[in-house]
């Protein structure tokens, strides 16, 4: 459903990622792991159209979307949620929900149905309806970006690390809701740092090192191996 | 107290054009961080063309009522202001450079808009016909003239317009994301493109628009530019800078102050437009957020 | 659109010529005369339309045959306005061959052309430059043509005095041009012992001029002087002054004699007075607006006759001194008499016999009004009462 291949990418003169292929199947909830500076959030933004793929090419559902603008990758079905939330503090829950929904297509019945569908997953976004996003706790920030993401009615959803930070109870709900969003069919990329988190919710995970996937397996594989950090250096010695 | 009457509605009608000249600025800066210090040299254009769709005396043939005419030049302006963003804001934005980069360049844009305008217009101030005159007409204590009333009202549907924009349509919402968060506004689904280019578009029409009222008063001049420029930036400095009704305010307040200071302080009658530099100046040291707090965001 | 129309005229001027050459009536070669206009620069307003008045004139001298037999052609050389183009332009007419030059730019172009025709001896015309102190260089072949500013200040003060004011307030703008002005009015109106009970100057680039005509209307003067001379701040007087129901006679300068003003301060400035150097009643006046009519369609302004009058009076100096050697003209030029011209008082005409290479009689500055909305014939003249 999306294939990532031989991407490069960075900024200005840097370059961040290295010639990295990814595939996720329809349906599928994936994880990218690695270590910060790994260029997880590049490559983010990069499947995203937020910056520019210098080479290699991003297929969504058989249609090439390297080059594309961000509004017309989300057409196909793509939605981020950024690291750190990035809500619009100054603007109410629902105006940032409204915001989510600027490329549906549906019109005002379809922002109506998926606002219902949001309030419907995180039920205290409907009591915060007309809080300012500013004012809302940690994890119901976090809750209003993935409600925002959704609002577009993705096909698959991109979650950059959206547990840190939050307090474990916090964590619980958000999964829980997570899970509801997999049993639903919606095709997942989850890039997280801790890997039991990952690893609860993925059922395959690529570890990226240094801007390249250096290694690829299934979450039970995965969860054989004790340290995380241990894995990390190994694969990042193999690399140099 | 007559004086003072008449002083408010003429303090008033200047102050709506300095409003208008914020809100130009405004419309730029919000969604894209770039100050265009251009913005006069739209209303010195905007006049110039007034001149030209209205009048026989730039182009003979040419002679539209005002309502068409008006609209004539607005959508002229609109093509300016995206052309001046796809010539000089674009190439820098797409190689990465900071609003900085855009600021200059907008400033040679500025001597090239001054050059073409003082070419096509001339040298002479230019007039079009005012769709109200200037005898003079009393209200209550009040006194002013129709044109100025005319101006006031202007200004007051155009605010509302650009307020109920911003803050009750969806559009008018993803430009205020896209001024608290670019990237964020991005992942919305926001077409950066379309936003930075109506910004630039909007903010050409308006500032036209004070060129072409200005035009119908004291008559349409190349060298205009400067002194709104300084007029409407000192505007948005004193509301607020980043709100519309501050540049409203901002505006209103210069426009009553200019004229009050003039009547009745002892400073000689050639400093008029010292006041709005000393307002700025005051105004970025003691206030720099301007009387009404920016919303946050930045 | 000025430009273009100068453009056909030097066409069809240059298309004359050709065929007064090719006819073979005239075997003899042109006069030529050198032009220094500004075609392209801030000043170019003016400088056109006077440039327009001097192309006509030689069209005329020409359809009637010429000067001593032979045509008169212009060459035109575009100073821009700038003083530091006009004296490179002056020596490229110089070595042109040119037996005279009109400056038809502005002030400090003409200031600066001015060294390059009194080294070569030239006769240089300066035909409405209105600085004060062109004549004071040293060049006995430079003629101004037009009046210096102390002349209108001299016939407002003398049309004042019919008046009787008591006092009176004096308005201008910011710019060089008004200050200066304002300057001359006030030590006018200091010799002749008129108080100024309020003096107000109209910042360039602002508003409205409510405030400044508060305070005169406050100071309640008999007349107001009007001496601004940018174009907004003109109508902004005006405006402020209707805005404010003021009923005090306005007195202004020949800066209100720009037609356009009829425009921009349509119908707000009935009453009012002004000095002009062009009066319309006057009978040459009458003629040349004729011509000038018939040719273009449009109305004459005093403008074009500065340039006219240049014309003629080289064609009347050529005729006299029977030559075209530059020192020839220029004695001749010097010793013109009595020429009648357009420009000036009924009656007036060019006199440099006195020793004042300021050729504008200092009687020829006349007073004008304008009554709905169109300019009236002189009600006043000269600097005697």
């Amino acid at each position: 459903m999306l294939l990532v291949e031989n991407l490069v990418a960075g900024y200005g003169a840097a370059k961040v990622l290295h010639e990295v292929s990814l595939e996720i199947a329809r349906g599928e909830a994936a994880a990218l792991i690695g270590p910060n500076g790994a260029g997880k959030s590049t490559l983010m933004a990069a499947i995203m159209g937020v910056i520019e793929a210098r080479s290699g090419r991003i297929v969504v559902d058989g249609t090439n979307v390297t080059g594309h603008t961000t509004h017309s990758i989300m057409t196909r079905g793509l939605s981020l949620v950024p690291e750190g939330r990035r809500i619009f503090a100054p603007f109410t829950v629902r105006d940032n929900l409204r915001m989510g929904s600027i490329r549906l297509s549906a019109g005002r019945p379809g922002f109506d149905e998926r606002l219902d569908y949001v309030y419907g997953l995180f039920p205290r976004l409907k009591q915060r309806e007309s809080q300012l996003g500013g004012t809302l706790s940690g994890g119901e920030q976090q809750m209003l970006a993935i409600g925002r993401a959704l609002m577009s009615n993705p096909r698959i959803l991109l979650l950059d690390e959206p547990f840190l930070g939050l307090a474990p109870k916090v964590i619980e709900e958000i999964q829980a809701a997570v899970r509801i969003l997999q049993e639903q069919g919606l095709t997942l990329l989850l890039v997280e740092q801790k890997l039991d988190i990952a690893l609860n919710i993925a059922s395959r995970a690529c570890v990226l090192i240094k801007g390249s996937i250096a290694l690829e397996s299934s979450s039970d594989n995965l969860k054989a191996r004790s340290d995380l950090d241990d894995l990390y250096f190994s694969l990042a010695e193999k690399a140099a | 107290m007559q004086d003072f009457f008449e002083l408010i509605v003429s303090g008033f009608a200047s102050g709506c054009l300095y409003s208008l000249m914020g809100l130009s600025f405004l419309l730029v800066m919000r969604p894209t961080g770039v100050v265009n210090f251009a913005v006069g040299q739209y209303a010195m254009l905007g006049g110039f063309a007034a001149v030209a769709v209205m009048t026989t005396i730039l182009i003979p043939p040419i002679a539209l009522p005002y309502v068409p005419g008006l609209l004539v030049v607005l959508a002229l302006m609109a093509l300016l202001g995206a052309a001046v963003e796809w010539i000089a804001v674009k190439p820098l934005v797409d190689r990465g450079a900071p609003p900085v980069a855009s600021m200059l360049s907008l400033l040679g844009v500025l001597i090239v808009l001054l050059e073409v305008g003082a070419r096509f217009g001339g040298t002479e101030a230019l007039p079009t016909e005012p769709p109200f005159g200037f005898r003079r007409v009393e209200f209550g204590p009040f006194a002013g003239t129709p044109q100025s009333l005319f101006t006031i009202a202007v200004t007051l549907v155009i605010f509302a317009a650009v307020w109920l924009f911003f803050e009750r349509t969806l559009w008018g919402r993803a430009f205020e994301a896209v001024s608290l968060d670019r990237r964020a506004a991005q992942l919305m689904g926001v077409n950066l493109r379309l936003v930075t280019v109506s910004a630039f578009a909007s903010s050409a029409v308006v500032a036209g628009l004070v060129g072409v009222l200005i035009s119908g008063t004291t008559g349409a001049y190349y060298q205009v530019g400067m002194a709104l420029t300084v007029q409407g930036f000192t505007a948005l400095v004193v509301g607020g800078v980043g709100r519309v009704d501050g540049a409203l305010l901002g505006g209103v307040l210069l426009g009553l102050l200019e004229a009050l200071v003039m009547r009745y302080l002892p400073v000689s009658s050639s400093m008029t437009l010292a006041v709005p530099l000393v307002v700025l100046l005051a105004f970025l040291v003691l206030r720099p957020h301007g009387l009404l707090a920016n919303r946050g965001g930045h | 659109m000025m430009f273009s129309l100068n453009l056909s005229i030097a066409t069809s001027t240059a298309a004359l010529g050709l065929l007064a050459a090719a006819g073979g009536a005239q075997s003899q070669e042109t006069i030529k005369v050198g032009v220094l206009v500004d075609q392209t620069g801030k000043t170019s307003f003016y400088s056109q339309p006077v440039t327009e008045g001097t192309l006509m004139a030689v069209e005329e001298v020409n359809a009637a045959g010429g000067v001593l037999g032979r045509q008169i052609e212009l060459i035109l050389e575009d100073d821009n306005g700038r003083p530091d183009l006009s004296a490179t332009k002056a020596r490229k007419l110089v070595d042109d061959g040119v037996v005279a030059i009109i400056s038809n730019s502005n002030s400090g172009a003409t200031r600066q052309a001015i060294s390059v025709t009194a080294e070569s001896l030239t006769p240089q015309l300066a035909s409405a430059n209105s600085a004060e102190t062109l004549t004071t260089l040293d060049n006995s072949c430079f003629f101004q043509l037009g009046p210096v500013e102390s002349l209108q200040v001299k016939t407002m003060l003398a049309f004042t005095k019919t008046k009787g004011y008591g006092k009176v307030a004096l308005v201008g703008d910011n710019s060089g041009l008004s200050t200066a002005a304002v300057d001359q009015f006030r030590m006018g109106l200091g010799e002749a012992g008129v108080p100024i009970v309020e003096e107000q100057l109209i910042p360039v680039g602002s508003q409205t001029a409510v405030p400044q005509l508060q305070k005169v209307r406050a100071a309640e003067p008999n007349a107001i002087y009007q001496v601004a001379q940018i174009g907004p701040q003109v109508v902004q007087f005006f405006q402020a002054y209707q805005q404010l129901g003021m009923k005090q006679p306005i007195l202004g300068t020949f800066n209100l004699s720009s037609s356009s003003y009829l425009t921009t301060a349509k119908g707000l400035m009935d009453g009012t007075v002004f000095t002009d150097a062009f009066d319309p009643e006057k009978p040459e006046a009458i003629a040349f607006s004729e011509r000038f009519k018939a040719k273009f369609d449009k109305e004459a302004t005093s403008l074009e006759a500065y340039g006219h009058d240049s014309v003629v009076l080289i064609v009347d100096a050529i005729k006299r001194a029977n030559s075209t050697e530059r020192p020839a003209i220029c004695k001749a030029i010097a010793e013109t008499k009595g020429l009648p011209r357009v420009m000036g008082a009924k009656g007036t005409g060019f006199d440099f016999s006195r020793g004042d290479r300021r050729g504008f009689d200092p009687e020829g500055v006349v007073v004008r009004a304008i009554e709905n909305n169109a300019y009236t014939g002189a009600v006043f003249s000269g600097t005697k009462n």
